[in-house]
């Protein structure tokens, strides 16, 4: 949302621009929302099977094959991503309790068609909070600002954006150089003016707020100047920052108030074969298209109304150590759903040019079946990414027949090499989040410094 | 000792004799590696052993020896006999300087074994590490050599930290809110200035019943068993179906929600009871005893005294037997089986929220153990790549492969210990269980658990876990955290860093603290009150201030902690006598207080506590530890309603027996109302040194901190007070007819007497609601009296009073602590 359409929603709405926010010493009034790019990460947490989505596989030879799937029966090339399209029962869907809730074949050819996949990346672990910080930040080992924090802290530098970093991920660290942010849900209108408590007349008169503001500033300063130890100093310098992104927090009325979009609007973009399952309303009366993609709903709000920069947002149910055909495609099936809806919706918002969605998972499972007719943790995976400058349709990196990653040339991502090869490298999330850094412009952050990214992992154009 | 002092003072350098020779003194130099001489006078700073051996021999010197030699390192792979320690096994300093110690007993003509492998010689498996003239050589061989010498230095104190303390009084008072949420009384705060005194008040405000909300909040930080468990889990007892099954006579959902919630609470209850009872806190992994109330007794087949009423939620006893589970066998006999009981290790809440599953194989519950009864993270014990391919050529690689048999031998024995307790339903237990061959065997450390004790391994399991001295640090961690508010430091890894040093130097310090913390703790015979006491006396909990361009050495300390949600909403009560509520003043609520409580929505309201930055131990399992922009928002509205409601009521009461306001009165105003708005303002004698010797009393209630009536602080909340003041006094001169003498909000009357108590009485539906006691009215004209009804504010002081509280209430050190 433009400043000027900010200020035309306090007018209208008699949305008083006096809140209990100090002023920022770094930025001006002015620019207290922002305008894009934004950067949504979405991650399936658990750990998923990118074989039943992306790198569609079958069994694989041999008696002892190094590769099981006793779902899929057929997969296809999808502008060279190799996307399940049968099984034994006929078209492969994902499905939830037996209701199909999406055709991953017709996700990649048209609404994902601008999504590119990068399988074969090598999490190297199987450890869930490693994977889950490795995929978030870039770097097994070191717990770096999660990517959407550093994007997020790049703009507050600049902007007084009053939510930048909206945390509703598992990995959620930030490293100070933002502060974090929930969406409060109905207290907002408590909280867009919090000293007139949803009264008319207020718990505060208007001389007393005025003054309280005018000496807090005074009082902070003083406190700051005071602070020589660590804890205080990182408390305070947070209390400032929540304090001066504070002024445009009105704009989460216009969030909370939105109106819910309406089923007619995106049920031509929906699979044939999931049309009928997701437009039908619930008990509520909401479609469960619409409901599903309730929880990015806020999220893409908040990009629209310029008061975020940034997300992390998570969906568990992936780790399917037993009955992992049933369990892996009902998590699949509404996870791809809520990243269709989040295509869908910022188009219609009017975001989807300026919006990076950057899709991930802890790790993949395990090539074969264990006892419980489940898969387990393995260190391969795939990474979707889509945004502005990303050119999708496409899938860089491979893994072989038994889900073991291959490399990809350092001087041609797209040529794939055996895993031995050394003019090859095999895709790290650091080199993803490298790549992604650059086209983010974190990489050009005063604090990029301080969160360097392995050094042992040589770059990849993955991105060109 | 009540006076703010220095924590530690310059270096005091002494030599110790060991092995009955007396030694030298020696100084080292920063960043040298050679050993100079010198006296106290020479303005040499002391660097102890432990502290050479992390900054220059761990952190510089033998980097590149920890990649092989330890746990699960190449070197060991082949059988090397000299292992290290890395910084994720507590006190990993005294274990590799003994390990160092022991090994350099080894020569080959004369020369230690450790300084002739790392040349390359002796068939070292690594090759030629160092150059006899490299630094890392020469710090190792000086190191060494003084080992053999018996040279230990120690300096003296922690004069390394080099910060400020709180004082004795200052920190009583801060310790009486975190703690206990309540403000300190005049005579404790006096009584607090000495050290028996202070030590007195903390033990006593350990034994208060908000201590123990605290206790469990800070427990199930750790253990995260409140996110839920449902009365259903009981069924795997079978002794009481009509608490679950709506098929079963007796049955009622209130019933099943009152099981439920025993048995969600039952973990941290046990925590609770074993530290009220003053039982040693060992109990809580190796207590062969449940502690019950009435409804998770009846789930575990077991008397109690009490009835299966909800007014006996709070009755939680020890019971001294195990529970007893039945079951029918093929045949169709019934079957009782007994079912193990060590602390909170064989709770339902704790095995259903750290599941197992066919390939876990209990390894989550191990996790969480060793985590939190023995101060090792698993996730960062061995950090390493784990490359699939290389896996994929080992049979069984978690005992099988270095990269995974790291971790896996020390976890999968513990896992072992939950042997019994199987995936099917989590919480039934099954003496017969085969457990899984493929993993390591149940145990502990290097000890196999004999099999005579499979059939109850969670005991064998609970009763080594206290003998190991890592309990002791991990339960001062544990501690640590929820009272300080951070976590333990972690060993600096970026050695680049121009502070690198004084950074190892802090961790030195704090992990050297926990290592002596938690010795005490165990010679206490685990008394938690002391364990508190010494974190309270610490220097992590009252630092507050230091050498600003020294954040390295200062790392982990300082004032400023953010207030959890509860912490915040119960310090509200303590410093004003009211919570923050919206609606609701008081609840009926026996999982709280067996007659109803007062509420705060901090703490009780889900929605609230979670704007606020807290948890729901499930989906959210980390506090936030800055304040957001929202966070400051939920401050500022239950910072503005508190003030609004506390000032009214708090002159309700006589001034003696008032919490803010002992130095004025209603109509102690700073000016002469006037007849007329063109009137001069006619300053009222006295007025202005009250109204600010009041606010400098609320500067050191609210925030902690001694002021000035007469300084700058105070000025400027005097300032405000007088701002709005003229504001009401001109607007009402300007509006006479107007309602320029009301209170405000309706919110803001004082109208209940909330310090009588509550009592609860049916509404027209039948719902229990909460009734106070009413203030008196006051009858048109007459003057005011203690005890009566405020609606008015004739001399605008109420309303600039709570300007002024406003203001505080929602100042950093009121939200900090």
């Amino acid at each position: 949302m433009e400043r000027r359409n900010f200020l035309k929603l306090v007018g209208l709405t008699g949305i008083s621009l006096l809140a209990p926010w100090g002023t920022s010493s770094q930025a001006s009034a002015q620019e207290a929302t922002w305008g894009g790019p934004y950067f949504l990460h979405m991650h399936a947490g658990g750990g998923w099977d990118p074989t039943l989505l992306c790198d569609g596989k079958l069994t694989a030879e041999g008696t002892a094959p190094a590769y099981e799937n006793r779902l899929v029966t057929g997969v296809g090339n999808v502008n060279g991503i190799p996307v399940p399209t049968t099984t034994a029962q006929g078209k492969f869907l994902l499905t939830a309790n037996g209701s199909p809730i999406e055709d991953p074949q017709n996700f990649f050819q048209t609404v994902g068609r601008d999504v590119l996949v990068i399988n074969g990346v090598d999490t190297q672990t199987n450890n869930h909070d490693t994977g889950v910080q490795g995929l978030a930040c870039g770097h097994n080992d070191v717990e770096l600002p999660a990517l959407a924090a550093l994007f997020a802290g790049q703009v507050a530098r600049e902007r007084q954006v009053p939510m930048a970093f909206l945390a509703s991920g598992y990995y959620n660290r930030t490293g100070d150089v933002v502060g974090i942010s929930r969406f409060p849900g109905n207290k907002v209108d408590l909280l867009a003016d919090p000293f007139k408590g949803g009264e008319e007349r207020g718990l505060l008169t208007e001389v007393g707020q005025k003054k309280i503001l005018a000496i807090r500033n005074e009082r902070m300063n003083a406190l700051q100047a005071q602070a020589t130890l660590p804890r205080e100093k990182r408390t305070l310098n947070a209390l400032r920052d929540a304090t001066k992104s504070g002024d445009a927090i009105n704009l989460l009325k216009s969030v909370a108030t939105g109106a819910t979009p309406a089923i007619d609007t995106f049920a031509n973009d929906l699979a044939p074969d999931t049309r009928a399952y997701l437009t039908a309303a619930q008990n509520g009366g909401v479609s469960r298209f619409v409901d599903l993609g309730r929880p990015l709903e806020t999220i893409l709000r908040c990009f629209q109304a310029g008061i975020s920069v940034s997300a992390t947002w998570a969906q568990g149910g992936f780790d399917t150590h037993a009955q992992h055909d049933v369990n892996q495609t009902s998590s699949m099936a509404t996870f791809l759903a809520r990243y269709r809806y989040v295509l869908l919706r910022a188009a219609q918002l009017g975001i989807k040019d300026k919006l990076f969605v950057m899709v991930t998972s802890d790790f993949g499972r395990t090539p074969k079946y264990n006892t419980g007719n489940g898969k387990d943790h393995w260190n391969v995976t795939s990474v979707l990414l889509s945004g502005p400058g990303i050119r999708g349709g496409r899938a860089i990196g491979k893994t072989d027949e038994g889900h073991k990653a291959l490399r990809v040339a350092k001087n041609d991502v797209n040529q794939t090499l055996p895993d031995m090869d050394t003019k090859g490298l095999r895709i790290y999330p650091s080199h993803i989040h490298r790549e992604v850094r650059r086209v983010l412009g974190v990489d050009k952050a005063p604090f990029a410094n301080q969160f360097p990214l392995p050094a042992t992992h040589e770059p990849l154009p993955l991105l060109g | 000792m009540g006076h703010e002092k220095i924590f530690g003072s310059r270096s005091r350098i002494r030599a110790l004799s060991l092995g009955g020779v007396a030694l030298a003194t020696i100084f080292i130099g920063p960043g040298t590696t050679g050993c100079g001489s010198g006296d106290e006078g020479s303005g040499s700073a002391c660097i102890s052993t432990r502290e050479y051996f992390t900054t220059q021999v761990y952190g510089k010197a033998m980097q590149s020896c920890a990649g092989c030699h330890s746990a699960g390192g190449v070197a060991e792979q082949a059988g090397a006999k000299f292992k290290m320690y890395r910084e994720t096994y507590p006190d990993f300093v005294s274990a590799n300087i003994n390990a160092i110690r022991d090994f350099s007993e080894i020569q080959v003509r004369d020369t230690p074994l450790i300084l002739v492998k790392p040349l390359g010689e002796r068939g070292h498996g690594g090759g030629a590490v160092f150059t006899k003239d490299s630094e890392e050589y020469q710090i190792l061989e000086k190191f060494v050599t003084e080992l053999r010498e018996g040279v230990t230095r120690e300096c003296s104190g922690a004069d390394t930290l080099q910060v400020q303390l709180l004082p004795l009084r200052d920190t009583a008072r801060k310790a009486a809110i975190v703690l206990a949420g309540r403000y300190a009384t005049d005579e404790e705060l006096a009584l607090a200035s000495t050290d028996l005194g202070f030590d007195s008040l903390i033990v006593k405000l350990t034994r208060e019943e908000l201590f123990y909300d605290r206790l469990r909040e800070i427990w199930n930080d750790a253990l995260l068993t409140e996110r839920g468990i449902d009365a259903g889990q009981g069924s795997v007892f079978d002794n009481a179906p009509e608490l679950y099954d709506d098929s079963f006579p007796g049955y009622t959902p209130e019933n099943r929600t009152w099981a439920s919630a025993s048995i969600t609470e039952e973990p941290m209850r046990f925590i609770e009871y074993v530290v009220r009872n003053d039982q040693p806190f060992s109990d809580v992994v190796a207590g062969s005893y449940i502690v019950a109330n009435p409804y998770t007794a009846k789930m575990y087949g077991m008397p109690h005294d009490k009835p299966l009423a909800p007014t006996s939620f709070l009755d939680w006893k020890r019971i001294d037997f195990s529970p007893v589970q039945n079951s029918t066998t093929r045949e169709g006999a019934a079957k009782t089986t007994g079912v193990p009981a060590a602390g909170v290790l064989t709770t339902p809440a704790f095995l259903n929220r750290w599941e197992t599953t066919p390939t876990n194989k209990g390894r989550k519950r191990a996790r969480i153990v060793l985590k939190n009864f023995l101060a090792t993270d698993i996730f960062k014990f061995a950090q390493r790549p784990v490359d699939s391919t290389a896996l994929t050529s080992v049979q069984n690689p978690t005992s099988n492969s270095a990269m995974c048999s790291v971790c896996h031998k020390v976890l999968d024995p513990v896992a072992g210990g939950f042997r019994g307790f199987g995936e099917q339903t989590l919480t039934r237990f099954d003496p017969a269980d085969k457990w899984h061959d493929d993993m390591l065997p149940p145990g502990f450390n290097t000890t196999q658990m004999p099999p005579e004790n499979y059939g109850n391994a969670a005991m064998w399991l609970g009763a080594q876990i206290p003998r190991d001295p890592r309990f002791g640090v991990s339960i001062a961690q544990v501690m640590y955290t929820g009272i300080v508010g951070d976590e333990p430091l972690s060993f600096p890894q970026d050695k680049a860093a121009l502070d690198y040093e004084d950074r190892v130097k802090a961790f030195n310090e704090q992990n050297d603290w926990f290592v002596k913390a938690g010795g005490e703790f165990v010679r206490s015979k685990f008394d938690l009150r002391k364990l508190v006491l010494a974190i309270v006396k610490s220097p992590y909990f009252r630092a507050k201030s230091g050498d600003g361009a020294k954040d390295g050495l200062h790392a982990g300390l300082g004032q400023g902690r953010l207030l959890t949600p509860e912490m915040l909403g119960r310090k509200y009560r303590a410093t004003t006598g009211l919570y923050f509520f919206q609606n609701e003043a008081a609840r009926k609520d026996e999982t709280r207080a067996r007659d109803g409580y007062l509420r705060s929505d901090l703490v009780a309201d889900d929605e609230w506590r979670l704007v606020y930055g807290g948890i729901d131990s499930g989906d959210v399992t980390k506090r936030t530890d800055t304040m957001s922009p929202i966070m400051v928002a939920t401050s500022q509205y239950a910072g503005a309603l508190v003030a609004c409601r506390a000032t009214s009521y708090d002159f309700t009461k006589a001034q003696g027996d008032r919490r803010l306001f002992r130095n004025v009165e209603m109509n102690t105003v700073p000016f002469t109302p006037r007849a007329n708005k063109d009137a001069p303002l006619v300053a009222v004698p006295d007025s202005e040194g009250k109204i600010k010797q009041n606010i400098a009393y609320l500067f050191y209630r609210f925030l902690g901190e001694t002021v000035d009536p007469n300084g700058a602080e105070v000025a400027q909340a005097y300032a405000l007070f007088v701002d709005v003041w003229k504001d009401l006094e001109q607007t009402d001169l300007d509006k006479p007819d107007g309602n320029s003498k009301g209170i405000g909000s309706n919110r803001c009357v004082a109208d209940n007497d909330w310090d009588k108590g509550v009592k609860f009485e049916a509404d027209q539906n039948g719902n229990q609601r909460a009734v106070f006691e009413k203030l008196r009215p006051r009858p048109d004209k007459a003057p005011y009296e203690v005890g009566m009804r405020i609606d008015r504010d004739e001399n605008f002081t109420i309303r600039s009073w709570q300007a002024v509280v406003t203001y505080l209430l929602t100042d950093y050190r009121f939200t900090h602590e």
